[in-house]
């Protein structure tokens, strides 16, 4: 009983995490069509330097602004200075951030060493919460809190805001939205710049869970996120919540109680989508 | 009797090539030999997978876990069943290669375009991630070692030189078969998909079918090119079949010119000779090199090589006429 | 603002006369039986019937968004119908795919162009020809090197004068040379039924004609049902038109009949 929970709690916990990095995704590729291969090195951006910051000043609030900015600064600078000379040309715009995986990947490789790193947890968050006779760790607890609370905030940007409403419009028809006299380049590098500072963020509150990272840990998430996106749907918050916590909780299941097949979970779940409803969970 | 003449005149540039790789051990020397190899491996994993890319329209991310399957099959084979016939090895190798085909292929065909990036991405990561967490039977990151020369049971065995010869016909058979692939009824009716989809339903084609078909063609040779890689290297490692190999592969077409099959093998002579140089130089930052080089193929070269040269050469032959 | 429908037209007034004086005698090539199309609340098409004779020419008319193209779309299988029947050489296709359709012998063109603007005008051609074959799984020969498609396919572009442009890619033709490929790419097949979906979009006057003249020399044997805007092209081709206006066939006949109809002047060529 008390596994089940802890494995409940982490599986909700992992989810979040997941959730943070797939939104961006998601947006970024209904939107604008784009897999943005690099998305998960943004999130090793963010967990590089964020964590650094964080331990160096004891602050994870710094750590997070830092962490978060910096990939939110490269996200942009991606965007402006490379993909919007290729709009509607999905491929190329794909294989140039398949180009930013190479060039961050080992410029972090050049700063930081190659090296596994360990994340940090601020003091007030240290100690668990007990279950029973086992024990929940606050910082999991916090990363779920922090979670919720982003997307709730991510949904009520999404659903009530006029913000919003042109993002979902331009998902529907760019084409129609634009000849409304709808400018949607802002929007595009909002949407591209709040996703990369989110898989900051994410990097930064989700290393802990992760237990550490290293230069391969970018491309890890990466892969999972995109298991999400294809459960879940493309371009949602709500479609990357419900295929984060599944993907979360049966990635954390298997762990649990079928490690043999573990790895095999989150493809399982996404054939069977693949396979019944291949447009995902959630369509919009 | 001019037609003949100016038809030999094309095939000029592929003869003088075909001409040099036969001459090429007496001229260079082992390691040139050796990089040699590696280009036309990695060209004809490539070529093959032009056909789906270039010709087809189809981006598929998960040709290198194809081509790792065929590999990790020979090692897997030869290292815990010690068999050693190439004549065993292969055809085991290219079956996996064609059955992983057949079943991917038939899931990531529910989706097109990005849709289908996104489901070959995730089903060559699940290779990627079982080469790693399998690490009791595929020795996880650090690879599958000591693959050897084939043996072909003919009574010899191979020197390095052999296997560069077994390679390079290896490499000729399957791009004459591509290349009679590519210019039949069936690769025009790939190129017509490309092209217009909604046209090529209207005449009658079943075009679920034909992408299938391509995409497990496209496997077979994927297959062949992975075999070849395994005997040639001697090791397979989890990063010979990740999506940074699939995307290596993409940028080398994109290089020399998608759809063009020849243009696979030249952007396949740019990434490993520039690799050669720059490692040369300095090991570790060769992947900046190459994310530079993806940045500038794609704003720059979008349209390849080939289609230059091809151009020029065409300017030539006018010229003579 | 929509004008109101004339209520003296009665519906299938014209069908029923037309069963009469053909009887049974003469081979129905298609039939199409209460065929509807809804998207969401907006009614398309509503419940619409009609025949199609062995080497009838017939013309589709009416304003924009009547649906003509919807209905083609629905009678060669690019739109799944809502409700109705479609019979074709006697089998009944409502819910067979495009492909198959087109296998069965039902070819169409495209309003917009759409051919492979990258291949030479001979592969196109070709490659069409080769669409309803087995010979279109074939890997190994040239498309080139068979010889009776080739024989064909010389034949079909001598006709509109493209056999020396053979070689050229079809980015290469102009406006007029790239709706007679379309027309050409959807007759390779040899097709019993034609549909052709505005085939002298965008011409000039003078290529019209050219093209019209194109059109009746080649489909002399094909029953043909075709959509125009451009009214020559209608009433030089066709032996009997239909008015199409808001989803439903509110007249059909003779083109002199269609062109004396008084309400059918008021709604369609009135419009104009």
């Amino acid at each position: 009983m008390d596994t089940l929970i802890i494995t409940l709690l982490s599986g909700i916990c992992y989810g979040f995490v997941l959730f943070l990095v797939a939104t961006g995704l998601s947006l970024v590729l209904g939107l604008m069509g784009i897999v943005n291969l690099a998305h998960g090195a943004l999130f090793m951006a963010g967990a590089y330097t964020g964590t650094y910051v964080a331990k160096a000043t004891h602050s994870l609030f710094l750590g997070i602004l830092v962490g978060g900015s910096l990939a939110a600064a490269v996200g942009f600078l991606m965007e402006r200075g490379f993909l919007r000379f290729f709009y509607k040309q999905q491929l190329m715009q794909i294989l140039v951030t398949l180009g930013f995986v190479h060039i961050i990947t080992n410029i972090h490789q050049w700063i930081y060493g190659g090296w596994p790193q360990s994340g940090f947890i601020p003091s007030y968050l240290q100690g668990a919460i007990p279950i029973g006779d086992l024990g929940f760790p606050y910082h999991r607890l916090s990363v779920i809190v922090v979670g919720a609370a982003a997307c709730v905030i991510l949904w009520l940007l999404q659903e009530k805001t006029k913000i919003g409403a042109i993002v979902r419009a331009g998902m529907n028809d760019a084409e129609i939205t634009t000849g409304l006299g709808i400018n949607l380049t802002p929007i595009n590098v909002g949407t591209f710049c709040l996703g990369a500072f989110l898989a900051g963020f994410a990097g930064v509150v989700g290393a802990p869970v992760l237990g550490g990272f290293n230069l391969g840990s970018g491309q890890e998430m990466f892969f999972v996120a995109i298991g999400v996106c294809i459960v879940g749907g493309v371009g949602s918050i709500q479609g990357a919540l419900v295929g984060a916590l599944l993907i979360g909780l049966a990635v954390n299941f298997a762990g649990t109680y079928a490690q043999s097949i573990a790895i095999f979970v989150m493809y399982m779940l996404m054939i069977l989508v693949l396979l019944f409803k291949p447009a995902g969970l959630i369509t919009r | 009797m001019v037609f003949k003449k100016a038809r030999f005149i094309r095939f000029v540039p592929s003869l003088a090539l075909l001409l040099l790789l036969i001459a090429a051990p007496s001229i260079f020397d082992r390691v040139f030999i050796s990089l040699i190899s590696q280009i036309l491996i990695y060209g004809l994993l490539a070529m093959s997978l032009d056909l789906i890319f270039g010709y087809t329209g189809m981006w598929s991310f998960c040709h290198a876990a194809i081509f790792g399957v065929a590999g990790y099959t020979v090692g897997l084979l030869f290292k815990y069943y010690s068999i050693k016939s190439f004549w065993v090895l292969a055809p085991a190798g290219l079956s996996m290669a064609v059955l992983t085909s057949l079943i991917f292929g038939f899931v990531a065909l529910r989706a097109r375009t990005v849709y289908f990036l996104l489901i070959t991405f995730a089903l060559g990561q699940l290779i990627y991630g079982m080469t790693i967490k399998f690490n009791k039977i595929t020795g996880g990151s650090d690879g599958l070692p000591d693959i050897p020369f084939p043996d072909l049971g003919l009574g010899f065995s191979f020197t390095p030189t052999y296997m560069y010869y077994f390679i390079l016909i290896i490499f000729i058979l399957s791009v004459f078969v591509l290349y009679r692939v590519i210019h039949s009824p069936f690769g025009h009716s790939l190129q017509g998909i490309r092209e217009s989809e909604n046209r090529m339903r209207a005449l009658g084609y079943k075009v679920w079918l034909h992408r299938y078909i391509a995409f497990v063609i496209s496997g077979f040779f994927a297959g062949v090119s992975g075999i070849l890689y395994a005997h040639f290297s001697g090791l397979m490692t989890p990063d010979n079949t990740g999506f940074t190999a699939s995307g290596l592969v993409m940028i080398m077409i994109i290089i020399g010119g998608s759809g063009t099959l020849w243009g696979a093998l030249i952007g396949s002579f740019i990434i490993f000779v520039l690799e050669f140089y720059v490692s040369g130089i300095s090991t570790d930052r060769w992947p900046i090199v190459l994310g530079v080089c993806f940045v500038v193929a794609v704003m720059f070269a979008r349209r390849g090589i080939f289609p230059v040269l091809d151009r020029l050469w065409n300017k030539v032959m006018a010229q003579m006429d | 603002m929509r004008p109101t429908k004339p209520s003296n037209v009665p519906a299938g007034f014209s069908i029923g006369v037309l069963l009469n004086v053909t009887g049974d005698a003469i081979v129905v090539i298609l039939e199409v039986e209460k065929v509807a199309k809804n998207y969401g609340g907006l009614k398309v098409l509503m419940d619409i019937s009609f025949r199609l004779k062995s080497g009838e020419k017939v013309a589709l008319i009416g304003p924009n968004g009547a649906g003509k193209t919807t209905l083609f779309n629905v009678l060669s299988g690019f739109v799944p119908l809502s409700s109705g029947k479609i019979r074709f050489l006697g089998r009944e296709i409502t819910h067979l795919p495009p492909e198959t359709r087109a296998s069965l012998g039902l070819a169409r063109s495209f309003q917009i162009s759409s051919l492979f603007p990258q291949m030479t005008v001979l592969n196109n051609v070709l490659l069409a020809i080769h669409g309803v074959q087995p010979t279109r799984y074939h890997m190994f020969r040239s498309i080139t090197a068979y010889e009776d498609d080739l024989t064909r396919a010389r034949e079909l572009l001598q006709l509109v004068d493209l056999w020396n442009k053979r070689d050229s890619l079809i980015s290469a033709l102009g406006h007029g040379e790239q709706r007679q490929m379309e027309i050409i790419l959807s007759l390779a097949s040899q097709p019993k039924l034609l549909l052709l979906d505005e085939p002298s979009a965008g011409l000039t006057s003078d290529e019209s004609d050219k093209l019209i003249e194109m059109i009746h020399g080649l489909v002399a044997d094909t029953t043909v049902l075709l959509t125009a805007h451009d009214t020559d092209l209608v009433f030089t081709l066709a032996e009997r038109v239909m008015v199409l206006y808001y989803g439903e066939i509110i007249a059909q006949g003779t083109p002199e009949e269609i062109q004396n109809d008084p309400r059918v002047r008021e709604i369609y060529l009135g419009s104009e």
